[in-house]
């Protein structure tokens, strides 16, 4: 049994190491490719995190394992050897820890900022409004006037256009409970918060279709409540659907019926 | 140890066959919640026997096919005449409506299905092919059209999902199998509703009529009642309610016209939307008495749909719209009402098009105005 264990542990890290290096090539377990201007900042952050983590659980896994073939019990009924800590180890191991955290909260501060902090957005009118609800993203555009909430506001559910390269600013709320407006390959994740408006931005670099996704357990459906990005390749694309969408959102005959 | 060891993997054990045995379909149908057809419960109140009843089931069953085969009756018509696209259709349709709709709307369609009961507004009954939200008069059927709009858009605010992120091909599979079901509801209903005028059940309950006789009286019934349905279903497209003409702007004339409208006794809107639109009018919001003392049992809703579900109107300050927000959804919404809610057609009092046009620029106009 205990010959077992040891090689069970010890296991764990050739078996790790094995399970990322084979999974980064594998399409839908690792990341899915970037597609935003800023997403490799984020991309680069990830790796250096986890560089860091990855190194300590591997370090951590062998001493581990050492330590279950050095010190566990050889004999049924054997007594274990208790110490009493040392003093100087446990200084160590928090200073060591404490000055990855400080080191990781300034390095990371740039891209926060980027990321995060409003005095950052794009100065770009705001684009759309999304509505987090149980359990579906409405979204509405502003029309012509630029004003979201007007008569004149094209809303659609489930579905967000964009332009490529364009500076996307959106106006982030939830009708309901909490849910996390989630675009991986636009590296962005905001929660949405019932009363509160926050503002999200990114500028996709790739044209295509990506899925956005709620990424915070928000009642049963949770696992329903997906929508679609489309990145128009160009901002005329984009023009021309809008034009559709509108006129769409304002049928009102037969024959503008029966265009869609 | 040795004993840990054990307590832990039996404990797992243990754990994974009770899940296994919670989700495996016959603890399902256990827990209440049928995996089969079952017949309508409306079925049952016509105090047939339980043979009637079961030759019924099995008739169904013999024309629409078990639940894991279902299929029109030959003759019923082609698929084509209900715009499906055929038996491989209806098996993927019935594969995804038991993942993504089953929950809710019921193995029939009765909207029973275990999440139901969760729900406000709770799924409907639609085996009657009777849905509210559609572009054709208020007695016609909906077109596949509205059914694909209601499975894109969802039901703007209520649970009804939308499912604008699935494939097309799913979506029409899913929509003939919705069709499906109500068309073998409505049979059933419309048959009961035969054999219970009729009355020859009577003879075949009492002894009088042996079973093969009976088969055959219902293979009748069955054909006169496709007749009707194929008229019905046939008709929808033509049924559309389309505005004579254009919406006229949203001139603070027009919306004033709509107000008044609105306020005024002919239309009667104020009376359940309320003079300021929050859908709790002195018609439909207020105490609710005890019937037979008279007691105050509490504030609420007091109208009822058809489905027995209470109707509460809609708060028109909110902007969004169940049954689609274009104009012209808000257009037909007037002219005809909702379909099995009190929300009357003001097209049957004499509301000409400008009339309809002004009420609907006023209702757009509320969000936008406080
Ligand atoms: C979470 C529960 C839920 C799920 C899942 C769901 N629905 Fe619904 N559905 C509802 C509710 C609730 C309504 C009633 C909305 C109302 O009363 O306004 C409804 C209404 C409908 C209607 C009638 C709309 C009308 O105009 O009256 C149809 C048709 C329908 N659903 C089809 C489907 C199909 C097909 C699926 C699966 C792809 C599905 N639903 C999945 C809850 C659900
Ligand atoms: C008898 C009460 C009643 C009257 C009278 C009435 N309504 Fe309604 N109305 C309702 C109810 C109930 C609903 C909600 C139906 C539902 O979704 O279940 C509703 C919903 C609506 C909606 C929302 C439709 C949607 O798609 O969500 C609009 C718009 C509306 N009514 C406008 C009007 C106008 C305009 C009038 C006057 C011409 C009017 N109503 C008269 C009861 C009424
Ligand atoms: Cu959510």
């Amino acid at each position: 049994m205990r010959k077992f264990w040891i090689a069970l542990f010890a296991l764990v890290p050739p078996l790790a190491v094995g399970f990322f290096l084979w999974a980064r090539g594998v399409e839908g377990l690792w990341f899915p490719p970037n597609a935003s201007e800023t997403g490799s900042d984020i991309d680069f952050l990830f790796w250096v995190i986890f560089a860091i983590t990855g190194i300590t659980f591997l370090g951590v896994e062998i001493v581990f394992a050492w330590f279950l073939w050095k010190y566990g019990g050889r004999e049924e009924g054997g007594k274990g050897v208790f110490t009493h800590g040392n003093h100087k180890l446990e200084t160590i191991w928090t200073i060591i820890p404490a000055g990855i955290l400080v080191f990781l909260a300034i390095f990371q501060y740039g891209t926060w900022e980027e990321a995060k902090f409003y005095s950052q957005a794009p100065d770009s009118p705001v684009h759309a409004r999304v509505l987090g609800g149980q359990f579906e993203w409405r979204i509405r555009y502003p029309g012509e006037d630029g004003v979201i909430w007007s008569p004149d506001d094209v809303e659609q559910v489930n579905e967000l256009h964009v332009w490529k390269n364009q500076p996307v600013k959106i106006l982030l709320e939830s009708r309901d409970v909490i849910h996390s407006f989630f675009i991986p390959q636009m590296r962005v994740k905001q929660d949405a918060m019932p009363g509160m408006k926050q503002w999200v931005w990114f500028t996709p670099v790739e044209s295509g279709e990506f899925e956005i996704a709620c990424a915070e357990l928000c009642g049963w459906g949770h696992y329903k409540m997906r929508a679609r990005l489309v990145v128009h390749e160009t901002e005329q694309d984009f023009q021309d659907w809008m034009a559709r969408a509108t006129a769409a959102q304002f049928a009102d005959t037969e024959e503008a019926a029966e265009e869609q | 140890m040795k004993a840990l060891d054990g307590l832990g993997l039996a404990a797992v054990a243990v754990l994974t066959a009770t899940g296994i045995a919670w989700m495996s379909p016959g603890s399902v149908t256990a827990r209440g919640i049928a995996l089969e057809y079952s017949l309508r419960p409306d079925t049952d109140e016509y105090g047939f026997q339980p043979a009637t009843l079961e030759a019924l089931e099995g008739k169904l069953l013999e024309k629409f096919g078990e639940h894991a085969s279902p299929h029109l009756p030959e003759d019923l018509g082609d698929y084509d005449a209900f715009g499906m696209g055929g038996e491989e259709e209806l098996a993927r349709g019935r594969e995804l409506y038991r993942t993504k709709c089953l929950h809710c709307h019921g193995v029939s369609g009765g909207g029973d299905g275990p999440t139901a009961k969760f729900l406000i507004p709770r799924p409907r009954n639609f085996r009657d092919g009777k849905v509210k939200f559609t572009s054709t008069l208020r007695a016609a059927k909906p077109t596949r059209e509205d059914l694909r709009r209601t499975l894109r858009d969802g039901v703007a605010y209520t649970a009804m999902p939308s499912f604008q992120v699935e494939e097309d091909e799913d979506i029409e599979a899913l929509i003939s199998y919705v069709q499906f079901l109500m068309l073998r509801g409505e049979v059933e209903r419309l048959v009961a509703l035969q054999i219970d005028d009729e009355g020859d059940f009577e003879d075949f309950e009492a002894g009088d009529m042996d079973a093969a006789e009976f088969s055959e009286l219902l293979d009748e019934y069955f054909e006169e009642q496709y007749e009707y349905i194929q008229d019905q279903w046939g008709s929808a497209e033509d049924e559309q309610v389309f505005p004579e003409g254009p919406r006229p702007p949203a001139t603070p004339e027009s919306i004033a016209r709509g107000r008044r409208l609105f306020m005024s006794e002919t239309a009667g809107c104020v009376n359940c939307h309320n003079g300021n639109g929050d859908g709790k009018g002195p018609n439909v919001y207020g105490e609710i008495l005890d019937p037979d003392t008279g007691e105050v049992l509490r504030i609420g809703y007091k109208l009822k749909d058809e489905w027995g579900n209470e109707a509460r109107p809609a708060d028109l300050r909110k902007g969004f719209y169940r049954g689609g927000n274009r104009p012209l959804d808000l257009y037909r919404r007037v002219h005809q009402g909702i379909k099995g809610t009190p929300m009357p057609a003001i097209a049957d009092m004499h509301a000409n098009d400008e009339d309809i046009w002004a009420l609907v620029n006023f209702v757009l106009s509320l969000p936008y105005n406080q």
